[in-house]
């Protein structure tokens, strides 16, 4: 790789055997959890870059409905002022506007380069942040899929990589084949123990010590409250989305690499938790608003990065599932159904795509939720298909096994 | 191998730590050998220097150009009037990125945080839209070149500040008695008057009472807006508007003037004993300690009196206090001032101020963004609870990884070498352990950011 070499570690398979004791000690201790790449290799020249936000992914503050007759009533405390209000909302379409926190994307989509699907979802209902997201990485129902989409859809490409040895890779990325990817990942800004490093430097002080305790011990009850497994799935701490603009760089110069420097990125899988909003997860401003930012500017800097390669990228966006579309009492959000999905490239035919399903009484999903319109295997389809050259035959059948109803989502991808 | 812990620092380094953190924006690599030769010194030369000859905002726009523009806008409603809440409101985040970029690199950090100090008094805000456009014109009309004259002219020119008249409804207050009352349509607004007494003059405890406010209500009454010409639009004051007779203010008789008798009462304010020592407070409290000491604001005021009613005086006297300079850290830094701070020590890319602007964002501290009228807390259990304790953290690794990754540093002995020159003798041989063990250079960093050395002044 270029870029940072000093930063990121090219990995051969002796390499990560070696390496994965450190990995399982940040799994097993990690009170952060940083935002992860995993970078791989394909034949050919399109890049596909795929951002997984872990917790369940508000959609709707990034991209409100704000023409949508219902919203106000529906979000009620949560609900933003409409373009034609002060708040630095921009108009997309005559529904929807862009949150100002996201002003990042505006150019992409000016330039035609960025395309919402505003309810998707695949067909589990589980609101489960475990189950939910184990289905978006294999695209499989079954207890412990061993294999992930993205994998076999690479394997399906040429017959060559089909095996990737991160410790331990992403679900989306595992298989079963041998193969020759290479598997890229980047060092983490801090170690597993930073909470407790900051704790001993602040032992003594009257002030700062015990508002950290307090403040550890929030994040924790928080935690605790909605049960363990919800905490380590979806709460991965905020710096993992604080360093998820480095971490987008880092895949967007890895896109850039050309093949004369012996490398070959044409893959990016980037996991990010932190998306988990049920406590004051902020209108104009706060928390979400906040991540928001971060990630538009994750994807500005992976396009800035990528260069001449831009061209020839898309980057998908999406989450395990969309939130509540009624706000809870502690001005936050719960687990949902239909979701937003972004895609954003030199590759993608911008603009809303899917219908949107309404807030009415009769639209909602169990009274509560979006109803989804759109199958997300229907959007991965279409881009593995058209831009990654996947046949279709394959991804009915291996891919995403049993979809053969499930059409690719048409108009995403130029050729 | 980093630079080994000091055995010894001497006086001037212990002064120059104390003028670079406490006083200004925090160190750059190399500041602290630069100031250390003369720390008072480098902090009065920036008293005598203009502060409104930035080269950088010599193209941003007059109010009296956007005022214009607002009023324009306004009379065509509808559409014309959305477009121009949304270029407004592009414009104000271009400009505060511009202020952010411009502190991170001021050579005369002591000097924007006076600006800083001031404008945050007057506590113009971004939260009324029609306000919006002119916030940080206000700064650059109102603070800026006023920040080495007299109370008196700073509150002058406030008081006939657009955003000020607008904030506070003052553009539509009208005398009972006045002819525009006379024939019916009498709406006297008392919020102008309530902002400067209660806030700006005498602070909400202070010594005055409800009819005092009615009376400089009325004194206000007719300092309003006008379309000069096409392009302009400014202060205006209409007589149509304006309460006849005399009024009855701090317990003085003021005579009929017209637009004089709001010159007199500023002049008075600016000279009552009580004003004086809100400010001196207010100033104390956001350089020195949160709860005041009574001593050292005793000391500004006399400043302050002697000199009649300067505000370089008073911002002098600070400096010139031994009280203003004890080696206890007692400030927690705000959001704002701590974000501020890392970016100048870590040399960390600032995207022309946006990247700033969104971190004071994350930390809920987005630029003059206060409900008006009452401007930021200078208290710290006001903005320092757990959760924002811990967005400090999260922030604090982010800006660390952002800031290694920019300078291709890795190794943590250059986060060491780092600590050691930003804070000099603040850095505790404890934390100075904890980054020498760091595993990266972000790692070291944040760490450094997250110190209690680093987030206190």
């Amino acid at each position: 790789m270029t870029g940072n070499p000093e930063n990121s570690t090219k990995v051969t398979r002796r390499g990560f055997i070696a390496g994965a004791t450190g990995a399982g000690m940040l799994a097993a201790g990690a009170a952060t959890l940083p935002a992860r790449l995993t970078l791989a290799a394909a034949p050919g020249s399109k890049r596909l870059a795929v951002i997984l936000l872990r917790g369940g992914f508000d959609g709707m503050t990034l991209l409100p409905p704000t023409g949508d007759a219902d919203y106000v009533k529906r979000r009620g405390p949560l609900a933003l002022p409409g373009p034609e209000s002060i708040g630095g909302l921009t108009p997309i379409g005559t529904t929807f506007a862009l949150h100002p926190a996201a002003r990042a994307l505006l150019p992409f989509w000016t330039q035609g380069q960025l395309a919402f699907v505003p309810s998707v979802a695949g067909p589990d209902r589980s609101r489960n942040h475990q189950t939910a997201q184990t289905y978006l990485e294999s695209a499989t129902s079954g207890d412990s899929p061993r294999t992930g989409w993205l994998n076999r859809a690479l394997g399906a490409i040429d017959g060559t990589a089909t095996e990737s040895f991160a410790n331990p890779p992403p679900l989306i990325l595992r298989g079963l084949s041998q193969g020759t990817i290479d598997v890229v990942e980047t060092e983490t800004p801090v170690g597993p123990g930073f909470y407790e490093q900051v704790r001993t430097l602040y032992q003594g002080d009257g002030l700062f010590a015990p508002t950290l305790a307090r403040g550890l011990r929030e994040r924790g009850l928080r935690a605790e409250a909605l049960g363990a497994a919800h905490a380590k799935h979806a709460d991965g701490g905020a710096d993992a989305v604080a360093s998820l603009p480095v971490t987008a760089g880092r895949a967007g110069r890895g896109f850039a690499a050309s093949d004369g420097d012996g490398a070959n990125a044409r893959i990016a899988v980037i996991e990010c938790a932190g998306w988990d909003t049920h406590v004051n997860q902020g209108r104009l401003v706060g928390r979400l608003p906040s991540r928001i930012a971060l990630l538009s500017e994750a994807i500005s800097r992976l396009a800035a990065n990528s260069g001449e390669a831009w061209k020839d990228t898309i980057v998908v966006v999406v989450s395990e599932f969309g939130r509540s579309v009624l706000p809870n009492a502690t001005g936050g959000t719960d687990h949902g159904t239909g979701g937003l999905a972004i895609l954003v490239g030199g590759a993608v035919i911008g603009g809303l795509k899917g219908e949107w399903p309404g807030l009415g009484d009769k639209d909602l999903l169990d009274g509560r939720d979006l109803r989804p319109t759109v199958d997300v295997r229907g959007v991965l389809k279409r881009v593995l298909q058209d831009h990654m050259k996947v046949p279709r035959k394959t991804l009915d059948t291996q891919v995403f096994p049993g979809s053969e109803a499930i059409p690719p989502l048409a108009g995403l991808v130029r050729d | 191998m980093p630079r080994p812990y000091p055995e010894e620092f001497t006086q001037n380094q212990r002064l120059a730590a104390i003028a670079l953190g406490r006083f200004g924006l925090g160190a750059r690599p190399g500041d602290s050998f630069t100031v250390a030769g003369d720390p008072q010194g480098w902090l009065l030369k920036q008293l005598t220097t203009n502060a409104d000859r930035v080269p950088q905002f010599a193209d941003l726009p007059s109010s009296s150009r956007l005022l214009r523009d607002l009023l324009e806008a306004k009379r065509r409603g509808g559409a014309a009037l959305r477009t121009y809440r949304q270029e407004a409101g592009q414009r104000m985040e271009e400009e505060a990125a511009l202020h952010e970029s411009f502190a991170v690199r001021t050579n005369m950090p002591f000097q924007e945080r006076l600006v800083r100090f001031w404008r945050n008094h007057f506590a113009i805000s971004t939260q009324d839209p029609d306000v919006l456009p002119l916030v940080f014109a206000f700064e650059r009309e109102v603070i800026r070149p006023n920040l080495n004259r007299r109370f008196y002219d700073m509150m002058l020119a406030a008081a006939r500040h657009p955003a000020m008249l607008i904030q506070t409804g003052n553009t539509r207050s009208t005398g009972p008695l006045s002819p525009r009352g006379q024939r019916g349509r009498s709406h006297l607004d008392t919020r102008m008057a309530e902002v400067f007494l209660a806030r700006i003059a005498f602070g909400p405890e202070g010594d005055f009472r409800e009819k005092d406010v009615s009376a400089l209500a009325r004194i206000f009454t007719g300092w309003t807006i006008r379309s000069t010409d096409a392009q302009n639009a400014s202060f205006h004051f209409d007589e149509d508007r304006h309460q006849p007779g005399k009024k009855y203010f701090l317990g003085r008789n003021y005579p009929e003037a017209g637009v004089l008798e709001g010159e007199a009462a500023l002049d008075t304010l600016s000279r009552t004993p009580a004003v004086a020592e809100h400010i001196a407070r207010e100033l104390v409290r956001y350089f020195i300690m949160d709860d005041p000491a009574p001593g050292l604001v005793a000391e500004l005021v006399d400043g302050y009196a002697n000199s009649g009613g300067s505000l370089q005086a008073l911002h002098h006297t600070l400096i010139r206090s031994q009280n203003a300079w004890r080696p206890q850290t007692l400030k927690v830094k705000t959001p704002a001032d701590l974000v501020l701070s890392a970016y100048r020590a870590s040399g960390a890319g600032t995207r022309g101020g946006a990247a700033v602007l969104s971190d004071l964002k994350f930390l809920n501290q987005a630029p003059a963004a206060t409900d008006p009228p009452t401007g930021w807390s200078q208290h710290a259990a006001d903005w320092l609870g757990p959760e924002a304790l811990m967005n400090r953290l999260d922030w604090a690794v982010g800006l660390a990884a952002r800031a290694s990754e920019l300078s291709g540093l890795t190794n943590p002995d250059a986060a060491v070498d780092l600590a050691l020159d930003i804070l000099g003798p603040h850095l505790r041989p404890q934390t100075y352990r904890r980054i020498a063990v760091a595993r990266t250079y972000a790692e070291g960093l944040a760490l450094l950011f997250a110190s209690p050395e680093f987030q206190r002044r």
